[in-house]
């Protein structure tokens, strides 16, 4: 008996393999199955398909009036318009938590899908899922890069807490620019391997998606000829342009919901001045589209004190902050020029420009000068890609070309403000609960 | 030494020369002097012997120098020597007897005798719990174990040992019944089959229950066979009359004030919106009258008249008349105890029948138990079967007057008269016409539902328990144990098609088509519902325990391993259409949207009932115990648990930090210098208990929604992140005890001094954002309490009149030592005392308040205080309370809490008053809420006390009666200082006179009469309210009772 008895235990133990697994409660939804995660993953333009916003109203894009100052909520949107150092006054801010939230959600897909066996009939789906994540995390930490982390290419800088478990206890302190950038990279090289070329809805990431993103990180790293070779695979494959003459000019909300040009749906979170009736396009950019261009009735409007933005490629109130076939345009012709390739340059520029002009008086660009070409390109991309919050990610960009720095300035309630090239104000700073609970190095915005 | 030598010396001499001569003789129970069947007889120093007959006699053959050695379970061992007698009576002690003194403890996994204890243990035995009159055995704890409180307030049978040491978590003590957690309804255990409760308290007493008994826990030992001569059997019934419940005890507006107020807001032309609502909401004939006036329908003297009618009803007076009776509840138990040493048995068979306070509502409960145990193989073997069957039945057919309203939103109004039907739901004129239109009689009658739906609950719970244990020699003891418990409960209601529920909800659902035909959606006939749980559990351990005395010393040692797994399924479902005598129903179309009858605008989809759950808990333990006592002075105990769940995480399952104890004691009393006392010792534990909470998981959950923005997909929210690192929440034990007892037990009593550290709480946790999660639910939050347990029993006077005192006194102060997310101040003054919302140093349930800076003196404005200043800017002054400005006024629950027992005996005659109190804790009244009053509803009587001119703030703070509805100026009265009391109270809880009839004139071997009342009322209490502190919302009801107990 005595010897029986601790077999008898090993016994009842060894068949009780998986008997600690068993789900207390069966209506849980745990998500487990491929079609749990695909809906985690679906949880569109309220989280997954966010981007930041902080940047297009700290940018040179519009101004508001002093009413229309008084009017935002968010001390956040108050402060970075006129680059105060003290920006969010102890308020969370979306565009901290929500790339966050979609890092969080697509890590936690990733780690479902290990415990997920491939079969022959899921593999495809799989794939797709493992993809989708790898590319929402890699276009999170893109986002937050953007706003977070000093601009690319300068040494020793910080990058951004890079969380690859979803482990939400677990402390990570942040990476180096340089491994936020490589993983960005690594990420976005995983899915483009998984992802099909397109996907039946935008608001999932495609393999176009990816190149577009690819594409738009090489230019930002100023590796050209490598932001020229995703630009080149996603041109091959997609360069299906709206003709913008097709358009009714007259509608408050031009642009049609299912836009041939977007590859990648996502909208910019919301605030105040995304929506006020005050924020106008700044004044001097506005003039830069002349008589012919459709862009400038279709992107404006009259408002009280300026011209409003109504050019949205979401169709809707939301400003489009996604990935769209015009942009890789812009990608690979400032990319062919700075890569000494003026003809191809211009041949993109151009067929571009053509579907955005009244074909009446529409000119063909002819300027074969590299850096007046340049120049031209950065001015017609600045035009195109308005309120999409990409002009933040150019300004810090080209701001350390000499040629190309901007000082910008604003005046409010009698004060005026300016915000010189490569200044520590081009860094947003972290949200105080996020240093105060985990302890990581703020930016310095002094 | 002498002698010694000398009586060997003739032993020896005589053993040689003496011959065996035949001895006869009868063993008998010391104490009850009845024969002992199975007595084993041995002559000291040979193998020869006997066994005792059935009438306990024996003969076998001795030497006149011989000695016998008497033996059997149960009893004493005795040495008799002959002396050359042939004839013997010999009368055994009981053991039980013989250790009166001796309290042996249960914890489910080992009896331990109070001499050996180090933690604080209560052991309740059966005329303790029997003192109390009840059809469950858990309120009969209540009162006679200090540290231990029912809570009166929220759900009834809540109660608590020492305090709270957990947040969210289960809060109440485990319950254990015969060594396993008991999961079914403890209201089917029939109080007669318990033999003794013991309720462990600390962490040396409850820690081998490991992650469960973080709450304490509750061990019930159900009796079991006992070795007699004879079969026992014994009858108890009583008899317990309830008093009808006092509906005028809660204040509320009269009948004629508010007809008045609808007269008012008549006038006020409230009732234009509802007199034109597309819905037909319901109006009461008040406002009836003035309309049909107001249209010249009715002369202003006849409006008087019916007026005058009205003012006189009173719709409680009709509630007490036709829904209530005074309760009745029969109670019967008849048991069968017997045993030999080699089998004993209990069998006990109870009936209860429950006439309750709503007329047509019963219960009853049949109880049938077996319990078996066989000594076998030389009484190494021992082999237990337990059979437990329960069965009850509700029947519920009586909804209660909570049940009549004038719809969904409003209660009914006062003046209302049952037996002439009530307007429900729907206009007057509305239901005659529809009924008139060819729809269902769309009129409600109460009384006529009283008994219209037929509801009922029927549960039927087994057990069966399995056990073998084998003696090993030198000790040790091996043992397998096993229980498997199953409870069915059935709730089925019917709904038949004259009941008002069923015509109701058809004719909503009837659709007039163009060609003017009616449209059924709900088919004609019954609506059932049904409602069916099942739960399983199975439960087997395997245990090994080695006990060894030798010298000075005593060891005892203890190890096992234990897997458990409970299932709970619940399935509801609900057919229309349905006919009782055929079985049969109809399908609906529970997706379509129909437009309803009295408001074609409103569509709705039928109203669909069904639903599955299913729960698995499953555990794996494995815990160890050891003991160790040094010339029965010095014990040192230590007790190790390990538990793994599937409720748990990875983590917490992998890494296994164990739960232990450890106890010292030292009985002072076998001290030489301490003599005088007859007890006096020392505990001294320190240890950790843990608890589960179910309310987090250790997997990612998430929660699906229909549709996204952009493509209407269906997506997923995660609810609560992966938290593999989830544990059991752990109580941290501090326990000092005293035990003492005098000489003669004139004053016994003990004293125990207590802190308890709730650990890895399970809260709410600020996360870093960059986690992806804000908050995050895990174990993050403290608790700390520490208490006083005082028990004191003195015998004030001894002989033939005796007189005993009884004293319970717990104190106890906790306090949340630790919560990272503080809610809002408004969450604290509405919500406080419900322990919904932590806040770091205060207790778990607290009241809170707005300032109140008064009553306006000129317009009767209740006041709060905004920037130091009075004020009746309702908004800011709510805004602007926050933590520091709000108004901590106290725990919501008792600090001091006890009760004094008197008993008094002559002869047979024994009385026994229990005085009980309560100290330590606030309450908030309730009031008016005008919001209420002015959307049409009655409302609390503090309307009479209302401001009404000026000079009335100096002897009211109910506030006057605003011009329109203000919820801010509401709340700030209600949740003000104003409204707050001091719960403080001292109760004269029950009384129990008891006549021990004197056995030697009847056929019975014990025979008592007895009566109880309970419920008796307050003696004293700190407020001046008329409100009972614990009982705000209806009154205790007092009940009497009569019963006997007999044993033949």
């Amino acid at each position: 008996m005595k010897i029986y008895f601790p077999f008898l235990l090993v016994l009842l133990v060894s068949c009780q393999q998986g008997f600690l697994e068993k789900k207390p409660d069966q209506s849980l939804v745990v998500p487990s199955t491929l079609e749990d995660l695909q809906a985690l993953l679906d949880h569109d333009l309220t989280l997954m398909n966010e981007v930041p916003a902080l940047g297009l109203i700290a940018s040179d894009e519009l101004y508001t009036t002093q009413e229309g100052y008084r009017a935002f909520i968010h001390p956040a949107e108050r402060n970075a318009y006129h680059w105060a150092v003290e920006l969010y006054e102890g308020e969370p801010i979306n565009d901290w938590d929500k790339p966050y939230q979609q890092v969080f959600y697509s890590n936690v897909v990733l780690e479902a899908l290990t415990d997920i066996p491939v079969t022959q009939t899921n593999n495809a789906q799989w794939e797709v899922l493992q993809g989708s994540a790898l590319f929402y995390r890699a276009h999170a930490f893109f986002q937050l890069a953007q706003l977070f982390s000093a601009p690319y290419g300068q040494d020793q800088a910080l990058g951004i807490p890079l969380r690859l478990s979803a482990d939400v206890k677990k402390a990570v302190r942040r990476a180096s620019l340089e491994d936020t950038f490589s993983q960005i990279i690594q990420d976005l090289e995983k899915a483009e391997n998984l992802l099909p070329l397109t996907s039946p809805y935008k608001t999932r990431p495609s393999r176009l998606a990816v190149w577009a993103l690819l594409a738009r990180v090489y230019l930002i790293m100023e590796n050209y000829s490598q932001a020229l070779d995703y630009a080149r695979k996603f041109l091959q494959e997609q360069r299906e342009l709206l003709d913008y003459t097709e358009l009714d000019t007259s509608q408050s909300r031009p642009f049609p919901s299912d836009n041939p040009e977007v590859v990648f749906e996502a909208v910019l979170t919301s605030y105040m001045f995304t929506i006020s009736s005050q924020v106008y396009v700044d004044s001097l950019l506005y003039q830069e589209y002349t008589d012919g261009d459709l862009r400038k009735s279709l992107f404006f409007k009259e408002g009280e004190e300026g011209y409003l933005f109504k050019g949205s490629y979401t169709g809707n109130f939301y400003l489009f902050g996604g990935l769209a076939t015009d942009e890789v345009f812009f990608i690979s012709a400032e990319s062919k020029v700075r890569t000494g390739d003026i003809a191809g340059a211009l041949k993109e520029l151009n067929e571009l420009l053509q579907s955005r002009w009244r074909p009446e008086d529409f000119v063909p660009i002819t300027e074969a000068e590299p850096e007046a070409l340049l120049s031209r390109i950065l001015e017609e991309r600045r035009k195109q890609l308005v309120f999409r919050g990409i002009r933040w990610q150019d300004l810090r960009r080209l701001n350390q070309d000499p040629r190309f720095a901007l000082t910008l300035e604003r005046t409010l309630e009698g004060e005026h403000y300016t915000l010189p090239p490569e200044d520590p104000r081009y860094v947003f700073s972290i949200p105080e609960q996020e240093i105060q609970l985990s302890g990581i190095e703020q930016n310095s915005r002094k | 030494m002498i002698q010694r030598f000398l009586l060997f010396i003739t032993l020896l001499f005589s053993g040689f020369c003496q011959a065996q001569e035949s001895v006869t003789g009868k063993v008998f129970s010391r104490v009850d002097k009845e024969p002992l069947p199975g007595v084993n007889i041995l002559i000291k120093g040979s193998l020869q012997g006997t066994v005792s007959g059935l009438d306990g006699s024996f003969s076998l053959l001795a030497r006149p120098s011989d000695t016998l050695l008497f033996s059997i379970v149960g009893y004493e061992r005795e040495s008799v020597a002959l002396n050359g007698r042939t004839q013997l009576q010999v009368s055994l002690p009981e053991k039980a007897a013989q250790l009166k003194e001796v309290t042996v403890y249960s914890t489910g996994y080992q009896q331990l005798s109070r001499e050996r204890a180090t933690g604080s243990f209560e052991r309740l035995d059966r005329e303790q719990l029997n003192r109390r009159v009840s059809t469950g055995i858990l309120s009969r704890m209540e009162d006679i174990s200090p540290g231990l409180v029912f809570h009166r307030e929220g759900r009834e049978r809540d109660f608590s040992i020492r305090g709270r040491s957990t947040l969210s978590a289960n809060a109440r003590p485990l319950i254990v019944v015969d060594n396993f957690p008991y999961e079914g309804d403890l209201s089917s255990l029939n109080p007669n089959d318990v033999e003794s409760i013991t309720v462990l308290k600390d962490a040396a007493a409850a820690s081998i229950w490991g992650a469960r008994a973080g709450n304490g826990v509750v061990v019930i030992t159900t009796r079991k066979g006992k070795v007699q001569p004879k079969p026992r059997f014994s009858l108890t019934s009583h008899l317990t009359v309830i008093e009808k419940p006092d509906l005028f005890y809660p204040s509320r507006m009269s009948s004629e004030e508010f007809l008045d107020m609808e007269q008012w807001l008549f006038t006020r032309g409230f009732y234009k919106s509802a007199e034109n609502s597309p819905r037909r909401t319901p109006l009461t004939p008040g406002v009836e009258l003035l309309i049909a006036q107001r249209e010249g329908k009715l002369s202003k003297e006849a409006l008087e008249e019916e007026w005058e009618k009205l003012t006189r009803n009173e719709v409680r007076k009709d509630f007490e008349r036709y829904f209530y009776r005074p309760a009745l509840q029969q109670q019967y138990a008849l048991q069968l105890r017997g045993g030999t040493s080699l089998y004993r048995y209990f069998i006990s068979l109870g009936l209860d029948n429950n006439l309750e306070s709503l007329q047509e509502n019963s219960r009853e409960r049949y109880s049938l138990s077996a319990r078996n145990t066989w000594h076998v193989l030389n009484q190494k073997l021992e082999i237990s079967l337990g059979v437990y069957g329960v069965q009850s039945q509700w029947q519920l057919d009586n909804p209660g007057p909570g049940s009549v309203r004038l719809s969904a939103n409003a209660p009914v109004y006062p003046y209302a008269r049952l037996q002439d039907g009530v307007i429900r739901d729907y206009r007057k004129g509305f239901v005659e016409q529809a009924s008139n239109q060819g729809l269902l009689d769309w009129h409600y009658r109460p009384l006529d539902e009283l008994s219209a739906s037929p509801h009922s609950i029927r549960a039927t719970d087994l057990r069966l328990t399995g056990g073998l244990q084998y003696l090993f020699p030198g000790g040790l003891k091996a043992s397998v144990l096993s229980q498997y418990f199953s409870s069915d409960k059935t709730e089925e209601q019917l709904h038949p098609l004259a009941s008002y529920y069923t015509r109701d909800l058809i004719n909503q659902y009837t659709e007039r088509g163009k060609d003017g035909e009616l449209q059924r959606h709900i088919p004609l006939g019954g609506i059932l519902d049904q409602r069916f749980q099942k739960t399983i559990s199975q439960n087997l351990r395997f245990q090994l325990t080695y006990e060894k005395n030798w010298k000075q010393h005593q060891l005892s040692l203890l190890a096992g391993y234990e897997v458990r797994e409970q299932v709970h399924q619940s399935t509801v479902q609900r057919l229309y259409g349905y006919d009782p005598e055929l079985t049969t129903h109809q399908p609906v179309d529970y997706q379509s949207r129909f437009p309803r009858y009295h408001y074609p605008a409103s569509k709705a989809r039928i109203p669909h009932r069904d639903g599955v759950s299913l729960l698995t808990d499953r555990f794996l333990s494995s815990y160890a115990n050891a003991s160790y006592t040094f010339r029965d002075r010095y014990t040192f105990s230590a007790s190790v648990r390990k538990d793994a769940s599937n409720l748990f995480g990875v983590r917490a399952n992998q890494k296994g930090v164990p739960l232990w104890s450890a106890g010292l004691a030292w009985t002072l009393s076998e001290e030489a210098f301490m003599k005088p006392l007859d007890l006096l010792k020392l505990r001294l534990t320190y240890g950790y208990n843990g608890n589960l909470d179910r309310s987090v998981s250790a997997y990612t959950t998430a929660t699906r929604f229909g549709s996204n923005v952009r493509y209407q997909l269906p997506y997923a929210v995660i609810a609560n992140p992966p938290n593999p690192d989830l544990r059991w929440e752990r109580v941290r034990i501090l326990n000092a005890g005293l035990d003492f007892a005098t000489r003669g037990n004139r004053l016994s009593g003990s004293v125990e001094y207590f802190a308890k550290w709730g650990m890895d709480l399970i809260g709410q946790q600020p996360l870093p954002p960059s986690s992806g999660m804000n908050h995050f639910r895990g174990n993050s939050a403290s608790t700390f309490g520490q208490g006083i347990d005082l028990k004191v029993k003195t015998l004030n006077l001894k002989g033939a009149f005796q007189w005993q005192t009884n004293w319970l006194f717990s104190w106890i102060k906790e306090k949340v030592s630790r919560y990272e997310v503080p809610a809002l101040a408004k969450n604290y003054i509405q919500s406080g005392a419900t322990g919904l919302y932590p806040l770091e140093g205060k207790p778990l349930y607290g009241i809170y308040s707005y300032r109140w800076a008064g009553l306006d003196p000129q317009t009767g404005d209740p006041r709060g205080y905004l920037e130091g200043q009075a004020s009746t800017d309702y908004a800011a002054v709510l805004n602007a309370t926050n933590l520091e400005t709000m108004v901590y006024q106290g725990p919501a629950r008792p600090v001091c809490f006890g009760a004094f027992r008197n008993t008094f005996s002559f002869k047979g005659l024994s009385l026994s008053i229990n005085l009980t109190y309560r100290l330590g804790y606030y309450f908030r009244k309730n009031s008016i809420r005008y919001n209420n009053l002015l959307s049409g509803n009655v409302e609390h009587g503090d309307y009479r006390k209302r401001w009404q001119q000026p000079g009335d703030e100096t002897f009211t703070q109910v506030p006057s009666l605003p011009e329109r509805k203000n919820t801010n100026r509401d709340q700030l009265y209600l949740y003000s200082e104003a409204l707050v009391e001091k719960g403080d109270h001292l109760r004269l809880q029950d009384i129990r006179l008891e006549y021990q009839l004197p056995i030697e004139k009847l056929p019975f071997h014990k025979a008592k009469v007895y009566l109880y009342a309970n419920h008796l009322g307050i003696l004293w209490k700190a407020t001046g309210t008329p409100l009972d502190p614990d009982y705000r919302q209806t009154k205790p009801q007092r009940s009497l009772s009569l019963g006997f107990q007999l044993e033949f």
